[in-house]
Order: structure tokens, then C-alpha cells, then sequence
């Protein structure tokens, strides 16, 4: 069994024991108190939480206000973790259900976009031919890494949060039905709804990049 | 009679019979009219007897963003001194309304669940002036079950 | 690039292919989407190209960093660590509203202000719209809320969270 260093007692160098251990032994020393246990998860674990939050909100400040407040809340609720998943994927839901907390908050005002409108109508889009395009033709990584990333931010919350459940933290249908509260008929519309789109978007940015 | 206080006698005599009825009595003439509304995109559910919520009432609500508020339920709840009656809005929440004889009357939003307590929700106060002169009284809620909807508590003089 | 499918097909059709790509589809219901795209043209192609989005998506996840150093970061978080137990955990209506604000206030630095919940026609009164809100004492209850007032609409709004 690893045996928690002390970090009074142990010589400096040896204080790097934690940047080796793997996720469940810090995790088992952050149970017991051990911050600097915790703070090396968050130094392991904070770009990928703070991606999951900025997808979402996309919006710097309150990526990094929710980011933070799913360490804070990991903390508190470490000895609820039990290895059932990884550490990494139980960190992604906190952080996902803060942010469709404040997804959700933020909803109350008059803001919802006219492609929510018409999707939830269901109306001319039901309507409309589908074209899904093939992207990865011709792009190079990091061009399309940057292309899907602009063609989110041009998403609705309600479409880009279903989106970034289903292709990024893999839920299944139900999952997302259940974690926003909505019946999986209304994930499968806005899924496809997402991607359709989606896929128009990168469409387009090809398009005014070769003109 | 002759006036203590330089006022017309009769209107001495009107002071007099004002203060010396109990207060029970002028807050029990007195009726709260609640509406459950439920916001919401969606159209009115088949075969569910809503109504949508007046004109009036909507603007009072303009600032929210959903496209219908439909009325599930209205229920009349007398404003008594001292002891409140509680009234069901629906099978899951009541409220009772009370009148604190300092002017305000404290609303109280109970949760209702099958085989338990009321669980208090929410107290809140509100002038009983503001409400006899027409002002709106509104608790609200995210629904728990549908993102996107709210509920609605919508307190209003008695009609 | 290849674009593909051109065609107005029943919305149904649609998602149950996208259900059958995700992996969503009993053994019945799967069977009957492999015939469809084994003998649609349409079908098959909004199949290979709702496969062929969810790989490039699913493979190309942007990639973001946090814009600040490890240090600053932790130092954060250590922070609301501490505030976090040293507060009761009960509710904490001075959060709830500065979230609240971002309801009714999207533009950054605006004002909010709520009068007092109490009688009306305090004269000179001028808020006119739910937007120019400020905080109003909120009673102590089971449940936290924010409230905010109209003065010229005459409405009092308890949003309980």
C-alpha cells in the first residue's frame, strides 16, 4: 500500500512522489486530506475540465468561475467517488451539470436564438434537405480541430451541450434525457439538429476560406 | 357629540368604528385569488382543461421568455388574522396565506407529497395595500422535470 | 469533398439512422435501418455521412488550455476551498443572486437594483422594468430566492431555486 508522504518530513525531491502515482492513489490521498495530493489532480486533470466548461459556455470568465467551482465541489464530495469510472469522467460530469446549471439560469431572459425557436416548432427545418458533408476531406488537424471548435460556438447551448455529451464524454441517449431533463425523443432532434448543423457551418467556413 | 379633535363629528364617529372592529374581520372580507400557471414553449396539452393566462397577467410576465403561460389551476384563499387555512393549488403544493396585522400578509408555499407533511417551501410577505390596490405577487420555479419550463404562483387581490 | 444526400426524407427516417450510427438501436429495429441503407441510396448516404462527422468530431476536439498558470489556478481554487468550509452550508442567497444577474443583466456592469418588499407608493420611485434590479432582503426561509420588484408594473417577483 503507498504510504502518504509527509511533506514536512520528506526531502524535497522526494516530494515529486506524486507526479508519478496514478489517479486512484492520489485520489486515495486526497480522501484522507492530502491537498497537495488533490492539487496535483488538478494540475493533471484542470485543461481537460476547463475545455468541458468553456465548450459549454464559451465564454473565458465563466469557464474558469465553473471550472474552479467543480474542483471545490470534487473536493467536497471525494469520498463519494468510488473508482466506479475514472477520476477524469467523474470530474466531467461535475463540471458539465454546473455547467448546465447555469445553462439553465441563464435562460430565463428573452435569448433563446430563432434556430431554437424553429427546431422546437418544428417547422421549415423539418422540412429540409439533409446534408451532411464529410469534413475530414482535405483538412489538416489543426485546421479542423479549429474549424469544428468556431462551428460549436455558433451552436445554441441547447444544441452544443447535447452535442459535446454525446461525441465528447460518450453518454448514451438516455443519460443526456436525464441528466438536462429532457425525453430522449427532444436528445435525438437536437443531436441531429447539432450535427446538421454542424455540418453546414464547416460548409461555410470552407467555403470563405477558398474564396 | 361634541369633536375632540376639530374633525366632523361623523367623521369621528367612522374613526371610532374602524378601530374598534377586529382586524379578523376587515382582512376576511379580504380575498387572495392564487393561479398555478405553467411557462412554457410548448401548446396546451390535449385533453387538459388550461386556459391561457390574460392579457393583463402577461404583461406582468413580459420580461420571461416563454411563449405560453398556460393557468392549470385557480384557487381563492381567505386572508385571515392568525390562523391561515391552507389552500391545494395541485396535488404537489398549497399555500396559505395570513395577515400579520402589520399591514403585510405572509404567503407560504408548501410542497405536498403523498404520505408526508406539507413541507414549507417558501414564505414570503407582501403588503396587503399593494395587493387590495391590484399589485401581483409571483412566486417562481424552475420545473424540475423540463428544462426549459417554469412554474408559477400568481397572487393577485381576490376577484 | 464529397457532399452527400440531397433529399427530403421523413424526419423519423432521419433520427432512427442517427440512432442506428450511435449504437442506440435494439437488434429488430437495427436490422430493419441495415435493409434501409442496403437498398436507399439516401439512407446509406446519410448514414456514411453522419458516420463520417461523428469520427472527425469525436477525433478533433478542440483543444483549450487554462489561460492562467498552475499556481494562480490552485490558488483559486485553495481559496474557495477554504470559504467553502468555512461557511454553514446553507443557502447562500448573495451567490444565488449574483447568478441571477446574469439572467436579467447579460450585458456585463450593468445594475441591478430591487426595491424593498414592502407597501407600495413609496413616491419617486422609477424602476421601470425587471432589468434595473438591485437586491432586496430576502427573508430567512427553507428554500433561497431572489427577488425583484417593478414599482411601475406593480409586481413583486420571489424566484425560489
Amino acid at each position: 500500500m503507498n504510504k502518504r508522504p509527509s511533506s514536512a518530513s520528506m526531502p524535497t525531491s522526494l516530494k515529486r512522489e506524486y507526479v508519478p502515482s496514478a489517479d486512484d492513489v492520489l485520489v486515495g490521498w486526497a480522501q484522507q486530506g492530502d491537498t497537495e495530493a488533490f492539487e496535483q489532480l488538478v494540475f493533471r486533470h484542470r485543461d481537460k475540465i476547463y475545455a468541458r466548461a468553456m465548450l459549454m459556455m464559451r465564454n473565458e470568465e465563466e469557464a474558469l468561475d465553473l471550472s474552479q467551482e467543480a474542483w471545490v465541489k470534487a473536493w467536497q464530495r471525494l469520498h463519494q467517488f468510488q473508482g466506479d469510472s475514472s477520476f477524469a469522467t467523474w470530474m466531467t460530469r461535475i463540471v458539465i451539470n454546473l455547467c448546465l446549471d447555469q445553462i439553465r439560469r441563464q435562460k430565463k431572459t428573452r435569448s433563446e436564438s430563432i434556430e431554437q425557436l424553429e427546431e422546437d416548432a418544428g417547422g421549415v427545418e423539418r422540412q429540409m434537405p439533409v446534408e451532411i458533408i464529410n469534413p475530414t476531406e482535405g483538412l489538416e488537424k489543426t485546421e479542423l480541430r479549429r474549424r469544428i471548435d468556431e462551428a460549436m460556438s455558433k451552436l445554441t447551448d441547447a444544441h452544443r451541450a447535447v452535442l459535446i455529451m454525446h461525441e465528447f464524454d460518450g453518454l448514451q441517449y438516455k443519460e443526456i434525457a436525464d441528466r438536462i431533463g429532457i425525453s430522449i425523443g427532444t436528445v435525438m432532434s437536437r443531436l441531429f439538429y447539432a450535427r446538421r448543423r454542424l455540418a453546414s457551418l464547416l460548409q461555410s467556413l470552407r467555403r470563405e476560406r477558398a474564396e | 357629540m361634541p369633536s375632540l379633535t376639530g374633525w366632523p363629528v361623523l367623521a369621528y364617529r367612522c374613526l371610532l368604528a374602524t378601530l374598534l372592529l377586529p382586524a379578523a374581520v376587515l382582512s376576511e372580507d379580504f380575498k387572495v385569488e392564487a393561479r398555478l400557471v405553467w411557462g412554457t414553449n410548448q401548446p396546451k396539452p390535449a385533453g387538459k382543461p388550461f386556459t391561457a393566462l390574460d392579457d393583463p397577467s402577461r404583461d406582468k410576465v413580459r420580461q420571461f421568455k416563454w411563449t405560453n403561460y398556460w393557468v392549470v389551476n385557480t384557487v381563492v384563499s381567505p386572508v385571515p388574522h392568525g390562523k391561515p387555512q391552507r389552500v391545494n393549488l395541485s396535488s404537489k403544493c398549497a399555500i396559505d396565506v395570513n395577515d400579520l396585522g402589520n399591514g403585510n400578509v405572509e404567503i407560504r408555499l408548501f410542497e405536498l407529497k403523498e404520505g408526508a407533511e406539507p413541507k414549507l417551501v417558501k414564505p414570503v410577505q407582501h403588503s396587503l395595500k399593494a395587493l387590495k390596490n391590484g399589485e401581483f405577487c409571483i412566486l417562481a420555479g424552475d420545473d424540475k422535470k423540463v428544462w426549459d419550463d417554469a412554474w408559477f404562483v400568481i397572487l393577485t387581490g381576490g376577484r | 469533398m464529397t457532399q452527400i444526400s440531397q433529399t427530403i426524407m421523413k424526419t423519423e427516417t432521419c433520427l432512427e439512422i442517427q440512432a442506428y450510427v450511435d449504437g442506440e438501436l435494439d437488434a429488430s429495429r437495427r436490422a430493419v435501418v441495415e435493409r434501409l441503407c442496403a437498398t436507399d441510396s439516401e439512407a446509406r448516404q446519410l448514414s456514411d455521412g453522419l458516420k463520417a462527422l461523428r469520427s472527425a468530431v469525436r477525433a478533433n476536439e478542440p483543444e483549450i488550455h487554462v489561460p492562467e498558470s498552475r499556481e494562480f489556478y490552485w490558488s483559486q481554487i485553495q481559496r474557495r476551498m477554504s470559504a467553502a468550509s468555512a461557511t454553514a452550508p446553507t443557502t447562500d442567497t448573495g451567490a444565488a443572486w449574483t447568478q441571477w444577474m446574469r439572467w436579467l443583466v447579460p450585458m456585463a456592469g450593468a445594475a441591478a437594483v430591487v426595491s424593498l418588499l414592502t407597501l407600495p407608493g413609496r413616491e419617486g420611485q422609477t424602476t421601470t422594468t425587471l432589468a434595473s434590479m438591485s437586491p432586496a432582503p430576502t427573508y430567512s426561509a427553507p428554500a433561497s430566492s431572489v427577488i425583484y420588484r417593478s414599482d411601475t408594473d406593480g409586481v413583486t417577483v420571489h424566484w425560489i431555486n
